[in-house]
């Protein structure tokens, strides 16, 4: 069985394509929900301030080391690397769980960056069969060979 | 007690580094989550008039806070005991714009 992401509609102009997930990040023993944008134009999974803020990670405790920068149609915004956890649900007993590299944007003072949602990107979807077809709601990720 | 993202966790790593999912407990949190992104996103036409420009958070099914920035919303749930990495929330733009990521 495949794991079932959904549309999110009233936030974009257009609905996008979710996943609901929990992670966890053992080093900094933080965990929770988040649902990530299902992005192929992402070479990685991001985290973004909310969830940032809302799993309670600290900048503090981010290896400066780690930093490396990104860039986007918005210019270049640096990233903390941390490895995780990511746990999907295939139904609603059933659970999937991968070990993942999370990228950790740094804290910026533009606000619109804010609400960036975080990106689910191709360091876990090239390992998946991804399917999507809003006409029939369907959000199908289906994990391969995760490494 | 209250709840962290830092306590509690459903999912940990086993002494031989297997990751150890307690079943239970994640299901119920991932249910909590996905009804709480639902129904703020049921609420959004509302919200959007009600809450423009502003930061909305929803947790068991009731708008528990509101404030104009990520960091005013993190102050308000903290003062409510409200536990972090539970909380569905959204920054309610008053016209949506669009993104190209």
């Amino acid at each position: 069985m495949a794991i079932e992401g959904y549309f999110r509609s009233g936030l974009d102009l257009e609905p996008a394509a979710y996943v609901r997930t929990y992670i966890y990040l053992p080093r900094l023993g933080i965990s929770g929900s988040v649902d990530f944008l299902i992005d192929t134009g992402a070479d990685r999974t991001a985290l973004h301030p909310w969830d940032i803020d809302n799993l309670g990670i600290s900048y503090r405790r981010l290896r400066r080391s780690t930093l490396t920068y990104a860039g986007g149609i918005g210019g270049e915004l640096g990233y903390y690397l941390e490895s995780g956890i990511v746990v999907f649900r295939e139904s609603p007993s059933q659970t999937r769980a991968y070990e993942l590299d999370f990228h950790i944007s740094e804290r910026t003072n533009a606000p619109e960056l804010d609400d960036l949602p975080s990106l689910l990107g191709r360091n876990f979807l090239n390992y998946c069969d991804f399917r999507m077809n809003k006409p029939n709601n369907l959000v199908e990720i289906e994990p391969l060979a995760i490494p | 007690m209250k709840e962290t993202g830092r306590s509690n966790s459903p999912v940990s790593l086993g002494a031989d580094g297997s990751i150890v999912i307690n079943e239970e407990t994640l299901n119920r949190r991932m249910d909590e989550f996905a009804r709480d992104t639902e129904f703020l996103q049921s609420l959004m036409p509302e919200l959007r008039k009600q809450c423009p420009d502003r930061w909305v958070a929803v947790y068991q099914e009731k708008v528990v806070a509101d404030a104009p920035t990520i960091k005013g919303m993190m102050r308000k749930l903290e003062q409510k005991g409200i536990p972090r990495g539970q909380v569905a929330a959204a920054f309610i733009r008053a016209k949506p714009m669009a993104r190209v990521l």
